[in-house]
Order: C-alpha cells, then structure tokens, then sequence
C-alpha cells in the first residue's frame, strides 16, 4: 500500500513539474509571436520585455517546491489556526465582496470593443424593456437588459455606466458566493486553496471588470446553479432553488439553456429516492444513450433546420440566421473557417485557454494521467460532465459573429461548468490523498499557472497593451475567421497615440497581410479606407487617393471611399475630374430614389469650384473656399 | 342601378386621378427651362433636424444631342443662391443637391458658356480588327 502511495506521490510530481514546463514554455514561447494562433495563451507579447522576464520568474518562483513548500505552509498554517463564528465569516465576506466590487470597477476593461457593447448601447437607447418583454420568447436576453436599464433609469445613470456597475457588482457577488461555498467544503485547507486560486484566476472572470455586455449575470446565475447543484448531490434540498436559478437564467440569458441536460439528471437523480424507475434512467448506459440521441437530433436541426451546413452568400443577415458554423465557406483558404477547419479548431482550444482557470486545465491534465483514480460513474462528475459537454459543444459549433477573439464573453459562460468540474475531480483525486508535500507542489504550480494567466486582466486597463493586443488578434482573425477582422485592427491601430506611427504601422500592417489577400477582399479594402482617412486628416491627399484607390480596388460598392476620392481631387484642384465621377457615382447610388444627399451635396461642391475657376478667382480666393470645405466638409 | 354603377365608376377614376397628380406633385415640385434645349427640376426631400434646413434635389436636363457646358445660379424664397457650372451629355443630366433655409426655388438663372456638336457616331462598316 505504501509503495502504491509513494508511486503515486512520484507520478504527481513529475506530471504537475511536467505541466508547469508546459506552461511556462506556453506563454514564454507564444509572448514571442503576438500574431499568431496563441491568442488565448499569449498575453505576455504585449508587455515590456522587462515585465515579461519579471512575470516568468515569478511564475518559476511560486512553482518551485522548496519555495512554495514555504509561503503555502506557512498560509496554511495561519489560515487553519483561525476559528470565525458563522455571523464572523458572514461579515468578513462580505468585506470581501465589497472590495472586490471596488477592484474590478477600479480595474475595468479600457475598450468597449470586446463583446457588442456599442451595437448594445444603441439598441438599448432605442428600446425601453418592460415587464411584458421578459415573457417574450423571441427575445434572447430581455432580464439582463431590463435590469441594467432600470438601473440607468432609478439611479440617473448612464447606460453604460450601469453596466459597468452591475459588472462590478457581480464580481464581489461572484466572491462572496464562491468563497463561501469553498469555506462550506468538507475538506481540508489546503484543498481548499487550491480552489479558491481556480476561482479567482479563470479568464472569464474579465466579464467583473466593468465589462459592458449582457454576460455577467447569466454567469454569475450560472455560478449559482452550479453551486445549488453541488449541494443538491451532498444531501441538501436545493433542487428547487436550481429550477429558479434556471428560469431566471434562461431569461438573463439564452445560452443558460444548456445547463437543461444538467438539470434533468440533477431531477431525476433527486426523484429516484422517492420512485425506483427513475433510477434505471440515470444508468451511465441510458444517459450516454440519451446524450448520443440529443446529438443526433441536434445535428439533423443543424441540416435541416437551421441549414447552416452550407453558406451561400456568407453575409452577416445569413451568419445571423443559420447560427452555427458551415461545413463549407466560399471563401478561399485561408479565410476557410469552417466547423472542422484547423483555424476553428484552435481558435475553440484558445478560447478554452483563455478563460478556463489554469488551475482548471491542470486537474484535466492530472486526470488524463490518474484516469483510473476518478470514480467517472459518481452523480456529481456525471452532473458537471454534462454542464461542460453541452457548453463546449456549444462553443465548437457555433458562428461566432465578431470573431472568436472579440466574442470571448459569449463563449465565457462554458468556463463556470469546467470550473466546477475540476473541483469535483479535484476532489477525487487529491482530497485527503496528498501529503503537504504533494500539496505544495500541485498549489505552487497552480499559482505559478494563475499568475501568467492573469496577466489578462493587467492588459484590460492598459491602452497601449489592448491596442497591441487587437493589432495581434485582428491579424490571426484575418488569417482564419476573416470577417470583422479588419475592425479588430483599425481599433488597434487606432489607440497609437501619434499619427505619423499609426500611418506607418497602418502600411506594415498591410503588407504583412497582402500575401493572405482575397481578391477582391473586402477586410482589406476597410484598411486601406482607414489609412486613406489617416493620411486626408494629415493633408498628404495624393497618398491619401492612393489608399482609397486601393481600397476601391477591393470594394467597388464603398461610397465613402468613392466620395474621398472626389474630396482629395477637389483639394488637388481637378475640378473636372471630380465632377465626373461624383456624377457617375450619383447615377448609380440616388437613382431612382435618393439614398445619400451627401453625393447630391458633394456634387453641387463640385460644380461651385468649377465656376469659381471659370468665372477667373483668384488662387487665394479659392483655396480659402478649399481649405473652408476641408474643415467643415461642406 | 346602372347610374349607380356609372357614379361608382366615376368616382373610383376621379379619386385614381387625384391620387396620381398628388402623386406626381410629391415627385417633382416644379420644373423650369433656364435654357434652351435644358430642363430644371427640383424637390424637397426632407428636413435636416440637425442643420435647421430644407434638403432639396435638383436636377438638370439635356433634352438635345449637343453638349451644354453653363453656369447657373438658383434662388430660394428665403433670398439663398446657389452658384456652379455643370457640362450636360447629349440626352444626360446632372443631380446636384443642397441645403437651404427656404422650401421653395423661385427662380434660376443660366449663362451659356459652351455648345458642342454632339459625338460622331462609330463607324461599323467594316469588321474591328483583334
């Protein structure tokens, strides 16, 4: 038995000594290529190489044993000397919770460009939600929206700001709930501290920090189910409090459906004390039986109902409408994203990198090593299991719409299930097996694994690091989902501070993307659009025609390009030239029915120089006219 | 019972032709010729909340094969001009559009500055070599 122990003891060392390598060479490698598939994992390219030298030594640090035998036996030590009465840990929660609202407000995300937070905001100034909206099943998320708005509304407040607020909010919740259903866990202090790291370091916890989209509370509602469903597998009468959880949720918001096989295994696990039958129908057999038909039923929905097998024109009204990824994209490779093409598949890994706790990912990786140590048939790996399954197949089918780097919220909510999932295997597999040794080892590493991890958070509230960090996604999002990427990058670009840089990265920007070019190819024609404006706001017209000539190259159909065009060969004094294809561009845009005033405007610009010039003014006279219409643009 | 037919009758083509004159009167407020051979036509097409103004579209017409090349100068019933030179293809037309505080053209003014023959025609006889 206790050369079994020892074995075990040496095969746990060496596989989280083995996982920590892993690590540290993930994000010590990745912070070399900032535009590459590691988007989940390389958050480390845009920092200082000082700060990155200084993050993997900490990182190398806490994960040694002989150090983190110290600091984590010593915590250990403090932390089971204390003894709180019940109304002691209440109060001291709360405190908690309470600093934690101010950290994650403090700290919020810089961008609103993560998520659809303007498209959000405008509809929400557009729409007063009421009470006859939460019953309305075609609406997705009408409780998340009718809360933030009423908050706006009872406190004065703008929309955003209350976002940002109940963001906050959510993240002292999300402490309080958490760090007393860890302090409730039969186990020890040391176990316990293990999770409580897995907590606090899963990169879906960016959604507290100020996050202005409609994810927070389902995810924190989703948190809350989660914990009613542990309780309800040791003893407690919680299922009650789950279906509420689950009404509430779905209305917060839609993708809390998939926690439904979860909670019909909770119901019929709770049922089958009061009736046998039930029994039979959580056998492992049966359920995977019933997983294999829910697959099945779906992948026919996916053919026949949603016809998202096939894209014909690949617009956004047809990504909207079919939901899922096809299994063939007209576009050419390498903007062939498709449900099973490499660049998804990776980019799903990343997401599950991103916001899965590290500490998350290391208890799978354990797993996969001591697989015959996991009970797999116990209620409560079986509940998790079916959370986790649905999410993440959830998250390999579906479209994301802004790119899967921008959509990191929406695909968020599958970490809360693996969160839990990894406690419950956690659970099996270390609870009262490990020596404070072990201990130290698997919890240094797991802080050595969080503390990379969230350096996340640290680029969140730094300008300079998101707008890199967009230049670098929106990269990779060129070369694989393609569609959005461009806004990805302009938005990057756009947070250099001096212009003359912006230009000049703007140009190495797009030279480095030529070669993955479509023609024509629209994401391409956004930046050259971009750079045109950049270079028409510094005056340098004749660099900025050539950019909106390029971008014209890409995109026949862009008016504002068309229009810049006349505005510079105005400025260049090509009176005539100007006039013409304002007029061809008229024709063709406000016939039969005027859809742009501005080409009607424009033209009437064009035709009143050209009679300045006629009628014999004066050089001066006209470049006051000139100069008059480049600030005002009229 | 056939009187009562005919006043239906009537009544259904008097209201048509009501409705289609309305129509027209909502397309084309009202038409000049600043010259010979030209046609002016404008209409309002809505109201800038932002700037306080009346968007107006205007329209000028080539009814010849010949080219015009004028300058024109348009006025609004709140005393606003409007000055440009426009070319006209043979048959073509030229849309133009500005804001002004007045909803109404009350005059325009045109100054010939060019007649041009209209393009010769393509010769097709024989066969365009490749």
């Amino acid at each position: 038995m206790e050369s079994v122990n020892e074995q075990f003891s040496h095969q746990l060392h060496r596989s989280v000594l083995i996982f920590l390598g892993v690590v540290i060479a993930l994000y010590g490698i990745s912070s070399f290529f900032p535009n590459s598939f590691l988007w989940g994992v390389n958050h480390l390219a845009f920092l200082s190489p000082v700060h990155r030298l200084i993050m993997l030594t900490a990182a190398i640090t806490l994960g040694v044993l002989p150090i983190s035998r110290r600091y984590l036996g010593a915590l250990d030590r403090w932390l089971s000397s204390r003894s709180l009465t019940r109304m002691e840990v209440y109060i001291v929660l709360f405190v908690i919770g309470v600093i934690g609202t101010f950290i994650c407000y403090r700290f919020r995300i810089i961008t609103d460009l993560y998520g659809d937070s303007r498209t959000l905001l405008s509809l929400l100034s557009g729409k007063v939600y009421a009470i006859p909206d939460l019953f309305n099943p075609k609406d997705t998320e009408p409780l998340t929206r009718y809360i933030h708005q009423m908050a706006a509304n009872v406190f004065h407040i703008d929309q955003k700001v209350a976002y940002e607020i109940i963001s906050a909010i959510g993240g002292g919740l999300f402490l309080l709930f958490y760090l007393l259903f860890v302090l409730r866990l039969e186990g020890s202090v040391s176990w316990k501290i293990l999770l409580v790291i897995l907590g606090l370091s899963g990169g879906a916890n960016q959604l507290f920090f100020g996050h202005v989209e409609d994810y927070t509370l389902v995810y924190v509602c989703s948190i809350l189910f989660l914990i009613a469903g542990w309780q309800l597998f040791e003893g407690n009468a919680t299922l009650g409090t789950m279906i509420v959880l689950f009404v509430v949720g779905v209305r917060l918001h839609v993708q809390m459906v998939l926690l439904a096989p979860a909670l019909l295994y909770a119901v019929l696990h709770h049922r089958r004390r009061l009736s046998p039958k039930f029994e039979r129908w959580i056998e492992p057999k049966r359920l995977f039986a019933g997983v294999a038909l829910s697959v099945v039923c779906a992948t026919l929905a996916y053919f026949f109902y949603f016809h998202a097998d096939r894209y014909l024109v690949n617009d956004q009204a047809e990504r909207f409408q079919k939901v899922f990824l096809p299994l063939v994209n007209p576009l050419p490779p390498p903007h062939y994203y498709t449900l099973f093409s490499i660049g998804h598949l990776s980019d799903v890994a990343q997401e599950f990198l991103l916001t899965v706790s590290p500490v998350a990912i290391m208890v799978l990786w354990l797993v996969i090593k001591f697989y015959r140590r996991v009970d797999w048939r116990q209620p409560r790996i079986m509940f998790f299991g079916l959370a986790v399954f649905y999410f993440q197949l959830f998250n390999l089918t579906v479209n994301p719409l802004l790119t899967m780097e921008r959509d990191w919220d929406m695909l968020s909510l599958a970490a809360a299930p693996a969160m839990f999932l990894a406690i419950a295997l956690s659970h099996q597999l270390f609870e009262k097996k490990l020596s404070s040794a072990e201990w130290a080892t698997t919890t240094g590493v797991a802080l050595a694994g969080a503390v990379l991890s969230c350096t996340i958070f640290y680029l969140n509230t730094t300008e300079q690091c998101v707008g890199s960090r967009f230049l670098g996604i929106g990269k990779w999002a060129f070369r694989s989902y393609y569609q959005g990427s461009s806004y990805l990058i302009n938005v990057g670009e756009g947070m250099i501070s001096d212009k003359d840089e912006q230009i000049a990265r703007g140009d190495k920007t797009i030279r480095e993307l030529l070669p993955d070019a479509s023609m024509p190819d629209f994401e391409l024609a956004n930046l050259y659009h971009k750079m045109g404006n950049l270079l028409y706001a510094r005056k340098q017209f004749i660099r900025a025609s050539y950019y909106y000539g390029k971008g014209l190259d890409n995109d026949q159909s862009s008016a504002t390009a068309t229009k810049a065009i006349v505005r510079i060969a105005l400025q260049l004094r090509q009176f005539d030239d100007a006039s013409r294809i304002i007029s061809y561009y008229n024709e063709s845009a406000n016939q039969p029915t005027v859809i742009d005033f501005d080409g009607l405007a424009l033209a009437q610009r064009c035709n009143y120089f050209r009679y300045l010039q006629s009628i014999g003014t004066d050089s001066a006279s006209i470049q006051k006219e000139l100069d008059h219409f480049y600030e005002t643009g009229q | 019972m056939r009187i009562l037919n005919i006043f239906i009758l009537s009544v259904i083509i008097i209201l048509g032709a009501l409705n289609k004159a309305e129509g027209q009167a909502q397309q084309s407020n009202a038409s000049f010729q600043p010259l010979p051979g030209t046609t002016f036509r404008w209409r309002l097409l809505g109201f800038d909340e932002e700037k306080k103004k009346y968007q107006v579209e205007m329209v000028f017409l080539n009814t010849t094969d010949s080219i015009f090349v004028f300058n024109y100068v348009i006025g609004t019933n709140r005393a606003e001009e409007l000055l440009g030179r426009v070319t006209l293809r043979p048959r073509g037309q030229s849309m133009f559009g500005w804001l002004f505080s007045g909803n109404r053209i009350t005059n325009i003014g045109a100054t010939m500055v060019d007649i041009q023959a209209p393009p010769k025609k393509l010769q097709r006889s024989e066969p365009m070599q490749q």
